[in-house]
């Protein structure tokens, strides 16, 4: 049998709860742990393999070698000098999957907890990993 | 003396639809005596552009044909890439796929029930159904990592596993929903100015439905039993014990019952699910990456109802052909014809009812072919001036 | 200089100031409560507790490109919302207030009051007419015949306390309860009241009766095509519109303002936005039925229960109770 009104009990119940939203961006909700944010790198462990440039759904991965500076280590002797890799992200581009990371064979890219990246210029966007 | 009728455009902008696609309607007076439809408005080339992406991209590339519906289709790809490698997926690895499934039907039928309050003004059973999916949200946040585009599954398996304090939540969370499903359920059929808009509107007979191939709970509010799930069982399915929800209203009313109670039954199977949660990898170690060449057709049911993935492939590391067929494309043509005959005031919850995605939709590929030529290119300058022209001459509107 | 005080009247108090504040705060409160209701929390940072956002909105759109449609009549797109706008401040002027004077207080004027208060709608309709286009002629004819739904309640529901009082001056039937000693008179009117309530929920065009402006099927209604000052006015017209017809319920029906400026001041706020708040709680509480089923429910349950009131107030009068 209909029954008009049936919600207003609890409309007038709801007046003395807390409100479900939040004061954003004053008070902000903490993500979980595994949030996919933005992709930083570590220069350390890359290989310079490329998997993460072949992978990456669009193309927003540059890895290019970096030039050897003069404060570089000098090589072990009969050893070829350390490669190392810069790391450039067109974040604007990125649709935060985290392929990179998973495919990545020395774990050098890792997704932190960052999400609100929006800006109003492309080049702010250019993340360059050194 | 014949009553002239009024043509009412609807489309591609209007504050019902949340995607563009055009509807013409004859009114007279407030009642309709027909309508036509047109979609193509959201294509973007999604088809083409995996021919030219390596698997793993096209998967994530696919989860973005529908943010709602996500998760289908990844899982139609990659059940369809996985019958042409011939990989068996892990036990834990197909069960965790099923409890994402299961979750994002709750969370795509939650928000279908509080957008069709919105269409009939009921706000308030909007605002109070979009935060109780909230809840929804923050678990597959946290076994996933986004609240939309999960990005969970990957060839052969899923790529994050749920461990003990996640698996509390989730179940801690069921039970509340499940409660709150029961309250809604009360509500949706007790509310007079609800049920008022919502019975005997949009009414498609059982025999129509099924002549017009309707998929999904619209087509189960209108007796007709089909559920890709049963049918045709993938993942864990087959080893779920669960019911398939039919009404015989075949109206807007079985349309909310049909899916309300489907939400009850999904809160059941993730209870079902994880207490069954067999040990084991989560997905194989070693996948290959070029696919041998073949054909694959796979069928996933989706909230909306069935999603048809078609996958060839020829040998390398991308697809030749990859095609969608989304649900919405079945029930558009069926939900049209269901408005004729309704009042001006019910065309906005008669369409939303069978939960329109027109970005899932809009797959459309029409080759031209000149005969005397063979198939050109044409350049953008000369597709604009062509546009241009056709308008003009066939509609009158000049840029 | 006898100008310069019907000018403070109109423009000042009980006029066009004193309506404009107390109907945006209304508007505030009523904005409030419903989020409240649906357990969110409204407009929060205009203002202390967002009470300037009815304010910031109107401003707003003082700002905002004003256009008018090709194929209209400019003139007459452009006179309806003033028109609107003046007959509804007019009969805010009406409200009885602590002070009587013969510009705001004359036997007869609940007629005038009440065909004010039908202005509105004809007005919406006739934007919507002059409006060429194919959402607003729609929304045009449900307005009319929305009008056709609540109107006679709404009159048969603001008849009866005239009955009570035996007088046709505001002034007189606010006051009844007090001067007559018959206190009574305010618990018999409760189903009039309660018919009033919902009669003026619908000439509002708020839910469960804003079929004429579903936004979700007719985009604007009458108001699609009008935007600048023109939405601005039809805005401060609903506002206003709102602010008159609950303190005439209130003071039909709940007793009047007696008792002096402060009392009396303290009286209209406490009153009119008891009102507000129910009307709050029947738009939160219903879905917005179809312009067949607002026909019928009203002809069917409103206009039968507002002649039963008035059947039950004319017996007790006719054997003297009053």
């Amino acid at each position: 049998m209909l029954k008009a009104g049936i919600l207003i009990p609890e409309l007038l119940g709801n007046i003395g709860l807390a409100p479900a939203t939040r004061e954003y961006p004053f008070a902000k909700t903490p993500v979980p742990e595994g949030f996919r944010g933005t992709p930083r790198f570590r220069s350390s462990a890359c290989l310079g393999c490329k998997a993460c440039v072949r992978d990456c759904t669009s193309e927003a991965i540059e890895i290019e070698m970096k030039p050897p500076s003069p404060s570089d280590p000098p090589p072990e002797k009969g050893r070829n000098p350390v490669k190392k890799f810069r790391m450039i992200l067109y974040l604007d581009r990125c649709i935060h999957c985290a392929r990179c990371a998973e495919v990545c064979p020395k774990d050098a890219i890792y997704l932190d907890q960052e999400f609100e990246i929006a800006d109003f210029s492309h080049e702010a966007l250019r993340l360059v990993f050194d | 003396m014949e009553e002239s009728t009024f043509n009412l455009p609807i489309g591609p902008q209007h504050p019902f639809l949340k995607e563009p696609a055009k509807f013409d309607f004859e009114i007279r007076g407030e009642e309709i005596v027909g309508a036509r439809m047109n979609i193509g408005y959201n294509h973007r080339g999604i088809e083409k552009a995996c021919e030219a992406r390596n698997y793993y991209q096209c998967m994530y590339l696919l989860e973005r044909v529908c943010g709602i519906c996500s998760h289908s289709h990844t899982t139609a790809f990659v059940q369809g890439v996985e019958e042409i490698m011939k990989l068996e997926v892990p036990r834990r690895g197909l069960y965790l796929r099923t409890i994402v499934c299961e979750l994002e039907r709750l969370h795509s039928h939650l928000l279908w029930l509080g957008v069709a309050a919105h269409e009939v003004g009921f706000d308030s059973l909007f605002m109070l159904v979009w935060r109780d999916r909230e809840a929804v949200m923050d678990i597959l946040e946290r076994i996933s990592g986004n609240r939309v585009n999960y990005a969970i599954n990957t060839i052969g398996g899923v790529r994050r596993d749920i461990n003990e304090e996640q698996r509390k939540k989730i179940l801690d969370a069921m039970g509340v929903l499940k409660k709150r499903l029961e309250h809604y359920a009360k509500i949706g059929t007790n509310e007079p100015s609800f049920v008022a808009r919502i019975r005997g509107v949009g009414t498609l007979p059982a025999k129509r439905a099924a002549e017009m191939c309707a998929v999904g709970p619209f087509a189960r509010a209108s007796m007709v039993d089909t559920d890709v799930r049963r049918d045709d069982p993938y993942a864990a399915y087959g080893e779920l014990d669960f019911k398939v929800i039919t009404y015989d209203s075949c109206d807007i009313y079985g349309r909310v019952i049909v899916r309300v109670l489907e939400m009850i039954e999904s809160c059941k199977m993730i209870e079902q699910l994880l207490a069954n949660l067999p040990e084991g990898d989560i997905a194989l170690p070693k996948v290959p990456r070029k696919a041998p060449a073949g054909v694959a057709l796979s069928r996933y049911e989706a909230p909306r109802g069935e999603d048809v993935h078609f996958i060839r492939s020829n040998g390398s590391d991308k697809p030749e052909r990859v095609r969608v067929r989304a649900p919405t494309l079945a029930n558009l043509e069926a939900a049209t014809e269901s408005v004729v005959g309704a009042f001006v005031a019910d065309i906005p919850i008669a369409i939303a009812s069978i939960d329109p995605c027109f970005s899932c939709t809009d797959r459309m590929a029409i080759v031209l072919r000149d005969p005397k030529n063979g198939t050109r290119v044409a350049t953008w300058e000369e597709l604009r001036r062509y546009g241009v022209e056709w308008y003009g001459k066939n509609k009158g509107i000049r840029f | 200089m006898e100008v310069i005080k019907p000018l403070l009247y109109i423009l000042v108090f009980p006029g066009f100031a004193f309506q404009f504040v107390f109907s945006t705060y209304l508007e505030w409160m009523d904005r409030k409560f419903y989020a409240r209701m649906q357990n969110r929390r409204g407009p929060l940072y205009t203002g202390y507790n967002g009470i300037l956002q009815p304010v910031a909105d109107i401003f707003k759109l003082f700002f905002k490109e004003d256009i008018v449609p090709a194929g209209a009549d400019r003139f007459m797109f452009s006179l309806m919302p003033i028109l609107g706008l003046a007959a509804v401040i007019t009969a805010g002027l009406y409200i009885p207030v602590w002070f009587f004077t013969p510009y705001n207080s004359f036997e007869g004027d609940l007629i005038v009051v009440l065909y004010l208060l039908s202005v509105p709608s004809l007005v919406l309709f006739l934007a919507g007419w002059f409006s060429v286009s194919p959402f607003s002629l729609i929304g045009a004819t449900r307005v009319l015949t929305q009008l056709f739904a609540y109107e006679v309640p709404f009159f048969l529901a603001l008849l009866t306390p005239a009955v009570v009082a035996g007088s046709w001056q505001i002034r007189t039937i606010a006051t009844f309860p007090w001067t007559s000693g018959a206190w009574w008179a305010i618990p018999i009117q409760v189903l009039a009241f309660m018919v009033a309530l919902l009669t003026l929920q619908a000439k509002l065009e708020r839910v469960p009766f804003d079929i004429p402006e579903a936004e979700t099927e007719v985009v604007g209604g009458p108001l699609t095509e009008y935007s600048g000052k023109k939405l601005a006015m039809f805005r401060m017209q609903k506002d206003i519109l709102m602010l008159v017809g609950s303190a005439f319920i209130a003071a039909l029906f709940m007793g009047g303002f007696p008792g002096g400026i402060w009392l009396g001041g303290l009286q209209v706020v406490i009153k009119t936005a008891i009102v507000v708040l129910l009307l709050s709680v029947v738009r939160a509480a219903f879905a917005r039925i179809r312009i067949d089923q607002i026909i019928s429910f009203s002809w069917k349950y409103l206009a039968p229960a507002s002649l039963i009131q008035l059947l039950v107030v004319l017996i007790l009068k006719g054997n003297g109770v009053f």
